[in-house]
């Protein structure tokens, strides 16, 4: 099964490692965008009367916005929308649906190879460097060695479900280009939803008109798995049962998400490729 | 110059005709704006919501409807530069490695006058129509005292005219690079994005900073000190400050085209 895959992994990881440009712009950007954030959140914090503002320390968001960052740059790595938009406009779509494989499986496999490679040569480096300095300047503190490793165990997992995630939506709006040439106004809008929902350009407990917490709903939707839960669970200090059991939860409702939007993705994909109508075609 | 004037509205009137052949391509590309916009907004209104105010060094305290002023008013000059100039982010990202510039070298108008004269994008008026609502909604509330006079009147006239042609020059500048660099997109993405840093007041960010936003990617000199003098936050001179945006956006539109036509002359076409 996974064989006949493979090939679409191993293209996927070289085509990622062809754009080193890419990766290194988005270091760049990264830097700028955390030094103009922290002094955002530096003067947010200046004006509170409070040591913590929605369950988030000074330290806190900063850790939170730096692990956003490199989370959400491994995580949507992936180009199925471009690809399957790529393939309608250039009336490849006519063969790839022709073919013994399933578009599915092939485009999760090029997403785990590309975003594979970013994770290797960004995200793990990253991740461990920017953890080891925040922890050894004390912005970030663990209760016991059995937690750390917990607190890396469920990251692990939670990344994993944030790329598979993360691909099945961009695959449902990837498949909304079979009724639309504007995959640039999608591609916006997925992003803009994904970033905002999913917690990248804010903490989901920000969300609150007056007495209204938002992120009550906001927390069961699929977003907050593919940004926030990964960056929560590795950064939060586990100090009481009621925090595991949290985790658990996150990692089970990512699941339940992933198949509701596959079973979505599959009935809709059915009913996409009898309006497809490609260049010639 | 006749014939120029002539022959761009020709082309950008069929720009206009081919976006218009499909019109829910172009509704779902002004919503996604939209909708990028509005979350923005939200964004800045759940950080300054959870503070009982942003009290900003040198200018006392910004509330929510100040702040949503200064973002209203950056969405006009980036959106009129949007309308215009979209090709750019063709040029810099893909048309130098993919080949299609070849033909622009080929006709008998410059270069540049025929990539800015090929793509009108409509989707630029859904940022302006939101900024000016924005700044309608904003600035009618009790806490926002806007100081009506005819040098503030003029300056926010030159700073969205002047601020879309510095716009445009930081955007010429960026994507003439890519006939040496081959793909200068990711850079034009970096210049573009410190507009983000000129939604908040400056004075919120060290000294540094605050250069880089004024002096060197100057967005600070046309969003947020126009803003700052026309809701009382600053006392500088408008007059002086239109001065200094025209002439900036003058200077940096006059270095861009030279850059502009110097790399152009390097351009090399794929396969050479």
């Amino acid at each position: 099964m996974f064989k006949k895959y493979k090939p679409f992994f191993k293209a996927g990881a070289i085509d990622a490692f062809a754009y080193k440009a890419a990766i290194l712009t988005w270091f760049i950007i990264t830097i700028v965008e955390v030094a103009c954030t922290i002094f955002l959140w530096y003067a947010v914090f200046n004006n509170s009367s409070e040591a913590v503002i929605n369950g988030f320390a000074f330290n806190q968001i900063i850790v939170y916005f730096v692990e956003t960052n490199i989370v959400s740059f491994v995580c949507f790595g992936g180009e199925t929308l471009w690809l399957i938009s790529k393939e309608i406009k250039e009336g490849k779509i006519a063969n790839e649906l022709i073919k013994p494989i399933s578009l599915r499986g092939r485009m999760l496999m090029t997403t785990l190879g590309i975003v594979g490679m970013h994770m290797l040569i960004i995200g793990l480096p990253l991740i461990t460097i920017s953890l080891v300095v925040f922890y050894a300047i004390g912005f970030l503190t663990f209760t016991s060695i059995g937690a750390l490793l917990f607190s890396i165990f469920s990251f692990a997992i939670l990344v994993t479900l944030s790329i598979i995630l993360f691909d099945a939506v961009d695959y449902f709006f990837g498949v909304c280009c079979f009724y639309t040439t504007s995959a640039w106004g999608i591609n916006l809008a997925k992003n803009v939803i994904v970033s905002f929902l999913g917690g990248a350009a804010l903490p989901l407990s920000f969300f609150k008109f007056g007495d209204v917490d938002l992120s009550v709903v906001i927390n069961y939707l699929p977003f907050a798995g593919m940004v926030q839960n990964p960056v929560l669970a590795l950064t939060t200090t586990y100090s009481s049962p009621a925090q595991y059991l949290h985790v658990v939860h996150t990692i089970g409702l990512a699941i339940v998400w992933i198949i509701i939007i596959e079973v979505i993705n599959h009935s809709f994909f059915n009913h996409a490729i009898k309006k497809v109508t490609v260049q010639g075609g | 110059m006749s014939h120029y004037i002539k022959l761009y509205f020709a082309s950008i009137k069929r720009s206009i005709m081919s976006r218009l052949e499909f019109k829910k391509d172009l509704l779902i590309s002004a919503l996604g704006f939209v909708f990028e916009n509005v979350c923005a907004i939200l964004s800045i209104y759940f950080i300054v919501t959870s503070i009982p105010a942003l009290n900003v060094p040198g200018q006392g305290v910004w509330d929510i409807w100040q702040i949503g002023f200064l973002y209203g008013f950056a969405m006009i000059p980036k959106g009129i530069d949007h309308l215009f100039t979209d090709e750019l982010w063709l040029v810099a990202y893909r048309r130098v490695t993919d080949g299609s510039m070849d033909k622009e070298f080929m006709r008998p108008v410059p270069v540049l006058f025929s990539i800015i004269s090929q793509t009108f994008q409509p989707e630029g008026f859904s940022e302006i129509i939101v900024g000016a609502a924005m700044l309608i909604i904003c600035g009618l509330q009790p806490s926002v005292t806007l100081i009506w006079n005819v040098g503030n009147v003029v300056l926010i006239i030159v700073a969205c005219i002047f601020g879309a042609i510095l716009i445009t020059g930081i955007k010429i500048l960026v994507a003439g690079l890519a006939f040496v660099m081959k793909r200068s997109g990711p850079l034009l993405q970096i210049m573009y994005n410190c507009i983000t840093y000129v939604k908040y007041p400056k004075n919120i960010y060290p000294y540094f900073i605050r250069v880089i936003l004024v002096g060197i990617i100057p967005f600070g000199l046309i969003i947020s000190m126009p803003i700052e003098i026309f809701l009382g936050f600053s006392s500088f001179n408008p007059w002086v400050l239109c001065g200094i945006i025209i002439g900036a956006s003058i200077v940096l539109l006059a270095l861009s085209i030279f850059v502009w036509t110097l790399c152009a002359k390097k351009y090399e076409s794929t396969g050479n």
